[in-house]
Formats: C-alpha cells, sequence, structure tokens
C-alpha cells in the first residue's frame, strides 16, 4: 500500500521556552477522494517528544461524532530511546456522512499535549463520494444496457459464400458460352453459331432431305465462312482464311474437305445423300462455332 | 472407229500438260500465261496479248505454234500496212515479169495454225476489219476462191507505251479476242538473273527447238473442242452465279462492288457482251478438264475471268486512261463480292 507521507514540521507553541520543542510527523490517508460511506480513513502522527511525556488522557475518546464522522480507532505507541520518547498516534475515522452529491469534507483537527505543550494537528479535507447519487430517476438515467452478445465474426463465411457463388455464376455462364445455341449472351451470335442453328432447325424436320435443303445448308455454312474472310470465301483460300483466323487452324483440314465436298454438291450434277450431308454439316459448324468462340 | 469420249480426255489432257510443261521449260516465269494460252488453244479463241518490247512473246508463241503443230506465220502491224499486204505480194520473177504471191495468210492454206500479229494497233483500221473478219469467219475469198483457215488462232500483240502513229482498237473488234493475256516480266528475281545471265535464253530459235513439235494435232484440235464444250456440265447454281457475274459488270453496284479511288456506278458504260460470256464459259469449261473435273467450279470461271472479261468492258471516256488497273481491280472485287452459293437461288430452288 502505497502511503502518501507528508511531513509537517510544527513549530511547536512552547509554554517553556528552555524545554526542546517536540517534532510532529502526520501520515494522511493516501486518497483525497474516492471515500464513500463507512470507510475507515486512518491517520498516523508520530511525535518525538524529547524527555516529555504525551498526557494521555487529553487524546480524543473513541466515539466522538463530528460533521459525520466517527472516530472508530485510538491507538498510542511509545519508544524510548537514549534521552527521548517517540510517541505513534494512530487514529481511525469512519464516515458516516449522507450527502446525496460529492461533497468536501474534513477529518477533524485535534491537539495532542505533551508537557505543558500543546500540537496542533490541523484539519485534513477530502471529497466524499456518495454510493448513490440520486433517487431512482437519476438511477434510471445512469442504467447501462447490458452488453450484447458477441456475435461470431461471419466476414469470411461472407467472404466464402461470395466467392463460392462467383464461381457458380462463371461456370454457368461459361457453360451457357460453350453449349448455348441461343444468342444469350454477347458474343455468342457470331457467324457460325448462327448457322449452326439454322442448320440445327433444318435438320430438325423428319421429311427426307432434298437436293435444295442441301444446297440451303451449304450456302449458310459459306455465308459464315464469307463474312469472318470479309469476302468469298473458295477452296484456295483456307490457307489464307487459317492464316487471318489462326482459331480455325485446328479445323483447316475439316475446312479444305468441306469445301472439297460443297463444290461437289453444289457444282457437280451427281447426287449425294442430303440427310447425311446435313447431319455432318450441322456437326461441322458446331466444331467451326467452337472455335469462333475461342472454346476448341 | 474412235475411242471413247473419257480416254480421248484424258489422251488430250495429257497431250495438253505436256505442251504446257515443255513451253514451261523454255519459257520461265510465265506459267499462268501458259495455261491461259493452251486453255485459248483448246477453247478455240483467239489472244490479245498484253506486253512489254522484249519479254518473250514471239518466242513463247513459236513455241506453242511449234506444240501444236501446223503452220505459224506473222505480220508486223505497220501505219503503211494495208489489207492487201496480208493476202498477197507482189515481186519480179526470175523472168523479170512480175508475179503475186499468197500473203502471209493464205500462204499456208488450212494448215495455218497460229497467225501472229505483232502491234496490231499500228495498223489502220482497214486492216482491223480485215483481221476481225477472218478470225469470226475463218475463211477469205481471194484470186476468185475460197480460202478457208480452220484451225486458226490469232495472237495479236498491242503496242501499250507509245501512242503516236497507233489505232486503238475499238472495243466491238476487242470483244472478238477471247482473251486478252499479260506477258509480263518475271517478278522472282532469280529467274530475271537467269534471264539475263543465262545464255541459252537468248537464242530464241534454240529454245524452241527444245519444244517437241506436234505435240498436239492442230487439224482435229477443232472436233475435240466440240467434245470437251459438250462433255464439262454445269450445275444451276453455278449458271445462277454466271448470272450474277455477269449482272456485277453491268452494274457493279447492284452487289456491292466498290473499287478504292472511284465510284463504280460511274466507271461502266457496257459490261460484258453475250458473246464475251459465252467465250467466258468456254474457257471456264476447258480449265475444268484441264483439272481433271467433268463439271464447272467457280474456281473455273475465277481463272480465266479477268482475261476473258476486263478487255471487254467498255469504261466511261474519263476512266480509259487507267483502264488496265481499273479493270483488274473491278474484275477482282467483282469475284470477291458476288456470293456463290447465295441464298436467292436456295429460295428460288
Amino acid at each position: 500500500m502505497q502511503c502518501l507521507l507528508l511531513a509537517v514540521s510544527v513549530l511547536l507553541t512552547a509554554t517553556s521556552s528552555q524545554a526542546a520543542a517536540p517534532t510532529l510527523s502526520v501520515v494522511n490517508p493516501p486518497s483525497t477522494y474516492g471515500v464513500h460511506i463507512g470507510d475507515v480513513l486512518t491517520r498516523t502522527l508520530v511525535v518525538d517528544s524529547g524527555g516529555d511525556i504525551l498526557a494521555k488522557n487529553t487524546l480524543p475518546k473513541k466515539g466522538r461524532k463530528q460533521n459525520g464522522i466517527e472516530l472508530v480507532g485510538v491507538a498510542v505507541q511509545s519508544q524510548a530511546q537514549s534521552g527521548h520518547t517517540r510517541y505513534t498516534v494512530q487514529f481511525d475515522y469512519q464516515v458516516f456522512a449522507a450527502s446525496a452529491t460529492p461533497s468536501v469534507m474534513y477529518l477533524p483537527a485535534e491537539k495532542l499535549t505533551v508537557a505543558a505543550t500543546t500540537v496542533d494537528i490541523p484539519a485534513w479535507g477530502f471529497w466524499f463520494s456518495p454510493l448513490v447519487t440520486g433517487g431512482t430517476t437519476t438511477a434510471r438515467k445512469n442504467i447501462l444496457p447490458e452488453v450484447k452478445t458477441p456475435l461470431i465474426d461471419s466476414h469470411v463465411h461472407q467472404q466464402g459464400l461470395v466467392v463460392s457463388l462467383s464461381i457458380t455464376v462463371i461456370s454457368l455462364l461459361a457453360l451457357l458460352y460453350i453449349n448455348a445455341d441461343g444468342q444469350w449472351l454477347p458474343f455468342m451470335g457470331g457467324a457460325f453459331a448462327r448457322a449452326h442453328r439454322q442448320l440445327k432447325r433444318l435438320a430438325k424436320s423428319a421429311k427426307p432431305k432434298t437436293a435444295a435443303e442441301e444446297k440451303k445448308a451449304l450456302v449458310y455454312l459459306h455465308q459464315a465462312f464469307n463474312q469472318h474472310y470479309g469476302a468469298n470465301i473458295f477452296a484456295r483460300d483456307v490457307d489464307e482464311f487459317v492464316r487471318l483466323r489462326p482459331g480455325f487452324k485446328g479445323l483447316q483440314q475439316e475446312i479444305t474437305q468441306f469445301f472439297e465436298a460443297s463444290n461437289q454438291s453444289l457444282y457437280d450434277v451427281k447426287s449425294r445423300d442430303s440427310r447425311q450431308v446435313i447431319a455432318q454439316l450441322v456437326q461441322l459448324s458446331k466444331r467451326l462455332r467452337d472455335c469462333e468462340r475461342g472454346v476448341s | 472407229m474412235s475411242p471413247p469420249l473419257d480416254i480421248q480426255l484424258t489422251d488430250w489432257r495429257h497431250h495438253a500438260l505436256e505442251l504446257e510443261k515443255q513451253v514451261n521449260q523454255v519459257i520461265v516465269g510465265q506459267s499462268k500465261a501458259i495455261r491461259l494460252m493452251n486453255i485459248a488453244i483448246f477453247a478455240r479463241g483467239h489472244v490479245l496479248l498484253d506486253g512489254g518490247v522484249g519479254v518473250g512473246k514471239t518466242t513463247l508463241l513459236q513455241s506453242i505454234a511449234r506444240g501444236i503443230g501446223g503452220a505459224y506465220e506473222r505480220i508486223e502491224g505497220t501505219v503503211d500496212l494495208m489489207p492487201n499486204d496480208l493476202i498477197y505480194h507482189t515481186f519480179l520473177g526470175p523472168d523479170g515479169r512480175p508475179q503475186i504471191d499468197e500473203g502471209p495468210l493464205l500462204r499456208a492454206g488450212e494448215d495455218l495454225s497460229v497467225f501472229f500479229f505483232n502491234e496490231i494497233n499500228r495498223a489502220r483500221p482497214q486492216v482491223h476489219a480485215l483481221m476481225l473478219r477472218v478470225m469470226a469467219e475463218r475463211h477469205i475469198s481471194a484470186f476468185k476462191k475460197e480460202y478457208r483457215m480452220p484451225h486458226m488462232i490469232v495472237f495479236a500483240d498491242r503496242n501499250q507505251v507509245e501512242k503516236n502513229e497507233t489505232f486503238e482498237i475499238p472495243s466491238a473488234a476487242r470483244d472478238r479476242f477471247m482473251m486478252e493475256i499479260p506477258i509480263d516480266i518475271p517478278a522472282d528475281r532469280e529467274l530475271k538473273k537467269s534471264l539475263v545471265f543465262n545464255t541459252k535464253f537468248q537464242h530464241a530459235e534454240k529454245l524452241t527447238q527444245q519444244v517437241d513439235s506436234s505435240i498436239l494435232k492442230f487439224d482435229q484440235l477443232n472436233a475435240f473442242s466440240d467434245r470437251l464444250q459438250n462433255h464439262i456440265q454445269s450445275s444451276d447454281v453455278l449458271e445462277e452465279y454466271t448470272m450474277d457475274l455477269w449482272e456485277a459488270t453491268q452494274h457493279p453496284e447492284k452487289f456491292g462492288v466498290t473499287m478504292e479511288s472511284v465510284d463504280v456506278s460511274r466507271v461502266i458504260q457496257t459490261g460484258a457482251s453475250p458473246r464475251g460470256m459465252g467465250m467466258l464459259m468456254k474457257a471456264a469449261r476447258v480449265n475444268a478438264w484441264l483439272n481433271g473435273r467433268d463439271s464447272l467450279y467457280p474456281e473455273d470461271i475465277h481463272a480465266v475471268f479477268h482475261e476473258v472479261i476486263s478487255h471487254r468492258l467498255v469504261f466511261n471516256a474519263a476512266y480509259e486512261n487507267r483502264r488496265t488497273a481499273l479493270a483488274r481491280e473491278l474484275t477482282s472485287n467483282i469475284i470477291r463480292t458476288v456470293a456463290v452459293p447465295s441464298l436467292s437461288f436456295s429460295k428460288a430452288a
């Protein structure tokens, strides 16, 4: 326990100028604030009296009440040393104040009598802090809300959820982009995608395929090639086409075969199995569409 | 009894390709022109040659004439050349009396297979008229009798550089020529170096002798050409495409054809003629046959389109000076733009 030692040198009022003046040291309570009702404050007085004797009957009586402060303990110890005596006096005060607001209170001033000399102990002031500052109205104002229940940190889980959902959406879009026939997303309306849709529609009907339908199917694919090439494209242009559109390089052989087959179908007089030709064109257009979308 | 047609076709193709091969060995860097001349021979069309001086036109023609067989005749176009000079010439005989001999057109009679008219645009229009009539009819009356030249093909050269003392061949006359074939200096540097430093190219006669004579039988070409033309088939798609091409030579703007430096709708005065389109198909059929096919493909038309069509196009006067470049651009763009096969055909079908 920390103690604030205040040493006070008291010039004793001496009635006899010949006797050696007693010296006094006062040790007050450590804090001048935060004192509540019922607290016990202790003052310790150390008196070097020379050869004189402390008149113990002049000490204040235990049980004295003064201004809400009761003296609840008086203890004296003496220690004689070569020619002089040291008295250690301890006063215990208990606070019984009824103030509803913080207020300044004092441990009362005391007097000690050593032989014919009176030693004055000054009063010691402190701040009294009431336990309850007011009535229920005030108390209500002072009520603090209960501490909230601590929540589990869901930030990481939220991030995980967002990432998972994002991956799912991207995967779905990728699957859609790769496999869907319709033009549901940007960049899905390429020339070969359109040709593939037209060819699938043409291939769907159960009717026997005619040479005219076969030619129409070839036209769809030729148009797609022309659109990509920016001009009419013929078998002799396949190398140049692949050079301009490297994405189709993997299908160069199939493209060359397509042009050869197309020439036979469109310009040779010999007839071919139109259903089979159209079915082959559907497959080829799908592969070309994949190249067009960069997913082959 | 003649062999079956497919065997004839194969044999003749073998001979035609052999002629090409041998001529390509003596005339370097002209493989495209040689192929086109081969096509013209089998399509029985006359040819206008377009090229500068000293590029080997004469050697080329002599080599081809040797391969075809038959007689080769040549005349130089000059401003004082008269129609009679093609028919006869007069001279004093050993007995000191004037004599008349047949001119280059009649000299070989029916054996004439190649007639080379050098610098035809230096000759007067009267000469053009006679020549064009002979080209069309392949016969002429002289010395009170009918001279026939059924196997003759005319190769004419135009001097495109000089304009003084020249007579431009009118469009109607140009239309009589099946093709105008450019004979350019080879682009390849090594070939050019070879032409300059290899002494074998400086002896035209020796070069010509390297080609086997009579690889083809000139007097059977007409009959075979007819069989060939009848044999090669064209589909309805290709016929529609040909009609589109024809229309595009007349109204290119209808097909979205554009040209870089001029308004295409103002360039053309008259497009290709029916005769020109007929010749285009004849030449295209020969190309299909040379490629071993029985059917016409668009590629066959493209192979000869520029050479058959460009000299027939009549440009508005403002564009005539740039004819060569504009014609090349226009025919190329027509091929690039006119769609085949087109959906309009499919709908019609």
